[in-house]
């Protein structure tokens, strides 16, 4: 309510006597509310000018706000001997105090209590680390004796570090808490049976805290959240705090160059090599994460340009890329070379942000996502059977560089590896076995020695392929068809977004028939079968509104929805609607499922009006992220105003084919533009934005109710001439 | 003259019309928009979803018009309905609905409002109940006035005789045919009172539209002739019934026959020939009347005698002939049971079978009329008391729909409308006589006579009183008054005569009677509203696809196991996969699981239902040829046994059992069902013939496993079912939904070697065969 009434306030400033728009009155006035609804534009930010501006107005006209009539702290108005105001000369310093340095931490402490030090120590372990609210939390619903005293003193410590030594209140933890023994009083006798006689003490001993400002409860489940996310590489968590980067579009035209192309790379192969390699795949059910780290050293100095080598099965699976320098955030540029057929292989240049001298030497990162990798053996399981899954890979990793050593490590989900190929007629690489399994990991090398392999020769003569065979406890999910459709509507200042999809389950496919008494049995000993999938849960954006869910034959009531406010302006959501998509029936292996998911958003959370240029930028997303799930094929539309014109838009990486086309509807009369763009192989990884801008004027704004008011009025015109037409035949002559 | 209370009298006679006319208009329209609101109740407790069987299929026939355009549905064979043999929809429907909303759909796409056509579909019954109050209200406009109308609108609107038929999503050809019964009887009433052919043209296009959209047009066809019959009886030819029947019935006729489903019905079967006779029976007194206006009175006798006696002889002749030829249908089983309630049960057991075919029960005439039942008759009392010829009508439909409503419950719809008419006239007329202002003034003996006259007639001081009535309602009056001095009969008479000994003045005095009365009324109205509110949305607006219940913390729990079962079908079934069940799925079947299926809710062959029912009823043994012959890929049956559904297919089995006799006497026999003590029992005293029906086998496999153990009870028939639950040899569970409601089977293909299934499955459980028996047959069974 605080921040809302802010903004009214704000928007009287802003606007004054001219726009007199209010936020919040709409809720009682009608007539606002109509007034806000029909503003056609998105209300941006006024600039500063503006804003002085009209507060200079509203003070001419003597209603400035409370908040404005106080006084700052610096700019303090003398007052003269007469009570007239004395205008505060410039440059004239306002003496202060000599500054102390700003104190960092508050310590405060309990009076010593009858408590024992060691009773007390338990407390004082389970605040220690502890933002302050959420010790104070513990404390309020702790069942020790001592919690409430330690609630009060960290309450009144939480206080105290506010106002005199104003430390940050939300930052606040805990950051140390001790405890230490008091005076003891002096010690009595207990009698006991038989003559014996026990001592009994009365210990006293109070806790000590340190406040000092660390981290939020919101940063240490963002990190939390952030080392989760790194670990999982399939399963339910989103990466879309991950900035993405994908490679560059092959370009056609680039195939006259091919030939200049190779020859300039080979004459570059030589000034790298490879002091390890480690390939890490972490299998998953439709999407497998692998990441590659090159230990690279540079032969000659001036190197700039890394080439990396991919077998050719791999970059068909491979739906998604980036290379990294370890340790940094930003990806490098990836240049893909043509693919040329003759060469079982393909290159990649990756530019190096520095130039690398002499020896010195570098650690690239490169992760892949492979889609369609894996497969279930065997191809059919009942539903009683457990879901086993086949990955299957290239033994080397292939670089155009010497490599010192190489080792490629398979993570399965579980240490339920069933088998696994032992490569033969390695005596060149290593002595040792050639591969290895402990707990769930399976480990192919140490290899060491590998010559330049990025040729076809090496590739005939040592290349073999390796299979791991694993269990799978999670559906493997594919979405067989995504049409989306985003519709962008500036008179409702809505967003609305259209799935339908074709949701697949690729498990093995389910040998006999499907019996509800097992399901049932079942999911209540809670030993659900591996490949059904009963229910989906989706991270929809917060704030929507209207979000429907049905499909060819109506609206499927066994979902759950639970929506998170939006977020507010120009900060990044970080919480999520969360919906449980429960299909009609749970879906076996092979089994498919359709269906439809939409809803309305706010436009102001996803568009932007820049003033500079008139044009609108809106950000709609590619895909609502589906975890551990592959979309085969995607088409996702954007429909804009009618009448926008200067369209242009930046996918956050290049689509298989887009085009744009008309599209007419609610009582259009030319028509909106549709882009239309189409993917294939999306990941978690792909759940990007495209950005869209355009220009809407005025004229198409008002459009359509001009249109629906001359409709309206030729009719009553027509029914009013109408009326007073006679089409009898015989006048009567009463 | 006195008044109860005092009247404004500085307001012009325009100011005070178009006032009036003002309050009507929005009276009316707020009455539509009470009938379309409480409509909405299915709407907004489940969704926007067609409701029942028979919507459905218009549904999807709608569907077809929407996406192919008309010609196309006009030839739709649909060669997935009662498969293998097909159906010619085009010819076999009456496309008036479904051409209604396609209409709906192109003007509204048109415009570029893309409305998807199942909301057109849901909310079209809602929509023409607006209309409906609309036609009503002209209607009742021409039997007494306009606030007789607006009552009438108001009745019809929310009464729930008439809204089991349309809430929204109950898409069925009645949502549209109450509004074209009563915009056509008011174009007749029109006709006939303004002798106008332009009217009498319009009753004939609203006719022809009836025709299109439902079979009750029957009603229509039958009461105009009916109503036109009495008329002449009476005495009441006029040139303006001759010029309103004949335009209707000339134009009305050749219209409808254009629709394919009635092709040349109205001049063949005996439905219609009621009409034709009427219609050549007017062409002959016409003729009649047109001879005696040009021949003396003597001649006119014998040309009368010679001629009735000849064209009488002639006509029936020709009748008979016609009949015994073939050319005109025979009388039809649906015919007969409406005259014979027992006709059904005992000859066709399939219309017997339909719930809505069984006769009213006492309860539902109160639950769907309320207080209607009551004012209905006085209603019907007051049309005799102007009599004139739409008076007439009103008393014949009253009479004949209270018949047929009787006989059938699905025939409450067409007495709905003729009760609201009624109880809106006697409604109106005690309101009349009770807010009318008039006080009787306080007359000597001698001036009572003329007192009594013009306060004695309430139903006179609308708008226009009728020249006639003041002189017939004093003679009346004086009669009335002779009578009561004689005799004192009623209590009026007697307080009447006790109080002056002539004819008394009367009337109402002061404004307590007035007002007790009125509050009487309006108490009576406002129960009424909330009694149909009450009975809409508790017993009209379940969409039977979708069932509700609720959950311990009172939120709703909607049980979509119907949903469920049909997208399984529709999505992991191969699109050819023939879907066996009882006719009452078919639809549905086909609009939601969009399969093949063997028989459906348009129950045109009794035999190919039987013959599910035999599939059903017998052994595995017995129906799994008949399954293979008929390409059955899979069965689907309704269990309601675990969580209490009692609609199920046990309950429903006894007339598959019955409908299957009825074609095989010999193969299957009611009586084998039932228990020695003639019960009718699913637990161990079951019969053999029951326990081995494939109906009985696959509505309990496994049932007893899901009990781990315990003694497994079916919650519909509160029976213990038996410990050991059936086997099936030629049939596998396929899936079944959450809540057990729906079954489905997959008929096993034959054995790859050869082997009867019963005996490959045995082998395959590691049973040894049992040297006794003799060897079974290596041949499959085709």
């Amino acid at each position: 309510m605080h921040q809302r009434r802010c903004k009214v306030v704000c928007a009287m400033h802003i606007h004054g006597a001219v726009n007199n728009f209010l936020y919040s009155a709409s809720f009682l006035n009608p007539l606002n509310w109509v007034k806000e609804k029909l503003v056609p534009s998105i209300r941006e930010k006024p600039s500063q000018e503006e804003v002085e501006a009209s507060k200079k107005q509203a003070a001419k006209e003597g209603n400035r706000s409370v908040f404005e009539a106080t006084p700052g702290p610096l700019v303090r108005q003398a007052r003269g001997k007469w009570g007239l105001a004395i205008p505060v000369k410039k440059g004239v310093h306002v003496p202060n105090k000599p500054h102390k340095p700003r104190p960092t931490a508050h310590k405060y402490s309990t009076a010593n209590f009858k408590i024992s030090h060691r009773k007390l120590n338990m407390l004082g372990r389970q605040i220690a680390g502890k933002p302050v609210d959420y010790a104070i939390l513990q404390m309020q619903f702790s069942e020790k004796r001592a919690s409430s005293r330690i609630m009060n003193m960290l309450a009144t410590a939480k206080d105290h570090a506010v106002r005199y030594k104003r430390l940050s209140e939300p930052k606040l933890v805990v950051a140390e808490s001790w405890v230490s023994k008091g005076p003891r009083g002096p010690k009595r006798l207990e009698p006991r049976g038989r003559g014996h006689f026990g001592i009994r003490t009365h210990p006293n001993s109070k806790l000590t805290v340190v406040l000092k400002e660390g981290k939020t409860v919101e940063e240490q489940k963002k990190e939390e959240r952030a080392r989760k996310i790194r670990k999982i590489v399939s399963a339910a968590a989103t990466r879309e705090d991950v900035p993405i980067r994908n490679p560059s579009p092959t370009s056609l035209g680039a195939a006259v160059h091919s030939e200049q192309l190779w020859k300039l790379a080979e004459s570059k192969f030589q000034s790298f090599e490879n002091t390890a390699i480690v390939r890490t795949v972490e299998l998953g059910g439709s999407v497998v994460h692998v990441t590659t780290t090159y230990a690279i050293k540079a032969t000659q100095p001036g190197a700039k340009v890394y080439t990396i080598a991919l077998g050719l099965e791999e970059k068909q699976k491979t739906s998604w890329l980036e290379v990294k320098v370890k340790g940094q955030q930003t990806p490098l540029d990836v240049v893909h070379y043509p693919l040329d057929t003759s060469r079982n292989f393909q290159l990649l240049d990756v530019a190096l942000p520095d130039v690398l001298s002499l020896n010195s030497t570098l650690n690239l990162v490169l992760e892949t996502l492979q889609t369609h990798a894996t497969f279930p053996w065997p191809k059919q399981a009942s539903q009683k059977e457990d879901q086993a899954l086949k990955y299957q890979t290239d033994l080397f990793v292939l670089s155009p560089y010497h490599t010192g050593v190489q080792r490629t490590k398979v993570k399965a989900p579980t240490p339920r590896v069933i088998s696994y190929t032992t490569p033969e007629n390695l005596q060149d690489f290593t002595l040792d076995a050639p591969a290895s399994k402990q707990g769930a990991t399976v480990t192919y090398g140490p290899y060491s020695d590998i010559p330049t392999s990025s040729n076809n020769k090496f590739i005939k003569e040592h290349q073999q392929p390796i299979t791991v065979h694993y269990f799978h406890e999670q559906p493997v999910l594919e979405i067989s068809k995504l049409t989306r459709t985003a519709e962008i509507s500036h008179w409702g200042a809505n967003l609305n977004i259209q799935d339908n999809l074709v949701l697949h389950n690729a498990g093995p496919t389910l040998k006999g028939h499907f019996s509800r008494l097992e399901h049932q049995s079942q999911s209540y000993f809670k030993r659900p079968a591996p490949h059904a999938l009963p229910a989906l849960t989706l991270h929809l954006p917060p704030g929507i509104r209207n979000t429907y869910y049905y499909d060819l034959i109506g609206n499927v009531s066994t979902s759950r929805l639970r929506i998170a406010p939006a977020a507010p302006k120009n900060q990044r959501a970080s919480r999520y609607s969360v919906l449980e998509l429960r299909p009609r029936y749970p879906i076996l292996g092979g089994w498919n499922y359709t269906f439809t998911l939409g809803w309305d958003a706010p436009l102001s959370d996803s568009a932007v009006y820049d003033r500079s240029t008139g044009k609108y930028i809106v950000e709609v997303p590619i895909m609502t992220p589906i975890p551990g799930a592959v979309v085969n094929s995607a088409e996702v539309s954007i429909v804009l105003p009618e009448g926008a014109t200067g369209v242009e838009f930046a996918p956050p990486f290049p689509a298989v084919a887009n085009r744009i086309s008309t599209h007419t509807t609610y009582l259009d009369s030319m028509g909106r533009p549709m882009l239309t763009f189409e993917y294939e192989n999306l990941t978690i990884m792909h759940a990007q934005s495209i950005f869209v801008s355009y220009k809407v004027p005025l004229a198409a704004h008002l459009r359509k109710p001009f249109v629906v008011g001359v409709a309206f009025f030729s009719v009553f015109a027509l029914a009013i001439v109408g009326r007073r037409i006679n089409l009898t035949i015989h006048q009567k002559t009463l | 003259m006195p008044t109860a209370y005092p009247l404004p009298t500085n307001l012009s006679p325009a100011t005070v019309a178009n006032t009036a006319s003002l309050i009507r208009i929005v009276a009316l329209a707020l009455i539509s928009g009470a009938a379309i609101a409480s409509r909405l109740f299915a709407v907004i407790n489940f969704e926007s979803i067609i409701h029942e069987f028979d919507p459905w299929f218009n549904y999807r026939a709608t569907r077809v018009l929407a996406s192919k355009g008309f010609y196309e549905f006009w030839n739709w064979f649909d060669p997935t309905a009662w498969y293998p043999l097909g159906r010619v929809v085009g010819g076999t429907l009456y496309p008036g609905l479904m051409a209604t909303s396609g209409v709906i759909y192109n003007l509204l796409h048109a415009i570029n409002l893309p409305v998807d056509i199942r909301n057109i579909c849901v909310l079209l019954a809602p929509g023409f109940s607006a209309l409906t109050a609309w036609a009503t209200y002209m209607f009742t406009k021409e039997m007494k006035d306009a606030s007789a109308g607006l009552l009438a609108a108001a009745f019809i609107g929310i009464v729930p005789g008439y809204i089991s038929r349309s809430v929204a999503g109950s898409y069925d050809n009645e949502a549209i045919a109450i509004f074209l019964l009563m915009i056509t009887f008011y174009c007749w009433i029109k006709a006939l009172k303004q002798g106008s052919a332009l009217f009498g043209t319009v009753a004939a296009v609203f006719y022809f539209y009836m025709v299109a959209a439902w079979g009750g047009y029957a009603f229509i066809t039958n009461m105009i002739p009916l109503h036109a019959l009495v008329l002449i009886l009476m005495g009441r030819f006029s040139s303006r019934l001759y010029v309103a029947y004949s335009s209707w019935y000339a134009i009305g006729t050749l219209a409808s026959m254009q629709v394919p489903f009635v092709g040349f019905q109205p001049v063949k079967t005996s439905e219609h020939m009621a009409a034709l006779g009427v219609f050549g029976l007017l062409q002959i007194v016409a003729f009649a009347q047109l001879v005696r206006s040009h021949v003396s009175s003597h001649q006119f006798q014998k040309l009368l005698a010679t001629g009735v006696i000849s064209i009488g002889i002639l006509g029936a002749m020709a009748f008979v002939l016609l009949t015994y030829k073939g050319w005109i249908a025979p009388w039809t089983g649906r015919f007969y049971s409406l005259w014979d309630t027992g006709y059904a049960k005992k000859y066709i057991p399939i219309i017997a079978s339909v719930s809505e075919h069984q006769p009213t029960a006492w309860p539902s005439f109160f639950m769907d009329l309320q207080f209607l039942v009551f004012l209905f008759p006085a209603g019907v009392i007051l049309c005799f008391r102007e009599l004139r010829d739409e008076h007439l009508f009103v008393i014949i439909y009253a009479v004949v729909a209270s018949y047929f409503a009787g006989v059938m419950v699905r025939l409450m719809l067409t007495l709905t409308p003729v009760v609201c008419v009624a109880s809106a006239v006697a409604l109106s007329t005690l309101l009349d006589t009770f807010v009318d202002p008039t006080e009787p003034e306080v007359v000597d003996d001698t001036r009572s006579e003329s007192g009594a006259s013009t306060i004695s007639a309430p139903g006179t001081n609308g708008a226009a009183p009728s020249p006639t009535t003041p002189a017939t309602t004093s003679k009346k009056a004086k009669k009335a008054a002779a009578a009561a001095a004689e005799h004192p009969t009623t209590l009026s008479d007697i307080l009447a005569s006790s109080s002056t000994k002539t004819a008394k003045p009367k009337g109402i005095y002061g404004l307590d009677t007035r007002i007790m009365v009125v509050l009487n009324t309006i108490c009576m109205l406002a129960f009424f509203v909330s009694h149909c509110t009450w009975v809409t949305s508790s017993a009209y607006s379940s969409p039977s696809v979708v069932l509700a219940s609720s959950n311990p913390d009172g939120s709703q729990h909607i049980i979509d196991d119907f949903r469920e079962a049909y997208y399984w079908l529709r999505q992991n079934t191969p699109e050819d996969a023939v879907v066996m069940s009882w006719w009452d799925y078919g639809y549905q079947i086909a609009g939601m699981a969009d399969r093949p299926t063997l028989v459906d809710n348009n129950t045109w062959n009794n035999t190919h239902i039987a013959t599910v029912g035999k599939a059903m009823s017998s052994s595995e043994e017995v129906a799994y040829p008949i399954l293979r012959k008929h390409d059955v890929s899979y069965i689907l049956v309704i269990f309601g046994g675990l969580i209490g559904y009692s609609g199920d297919d046990i309950n429903k089995f006894l007339w598959m059992v019955r409908i299957a006799q009825g074609v095989w006497p010999d193969e299957v026999q009611e009586p084998s069902f039932f228990t020695p003590q003639g019960e009718y029992k699913v637990d161990d005293n079951a019969s053999p013939a029951m326990r081995n029906s494939l109906m009985y086998k696959m509505s309990y496999y496994r049932f007893v496993d899901l009990f781990g153990g315990a003694q497994a009870m079916d919650r519909v028939r509160q029976q213990q079912v038996p410990k050991v639950g059936p086997t099936l040899d030629y049939l596998d569970e396929a899936f079944t939904s959450e809540n057990w409601i729906v079954r489905i089977y997959e008929v096993k293909k034959e054995d790859s070697l050869g082997r009867d299934l019963k005996s490959a499955n045995a082998f395959a459980q590691g049973k040894k065969r049992k040297r006794s028996k003799p060897t079974t047959r290596r041949r499959a069974i085709l």
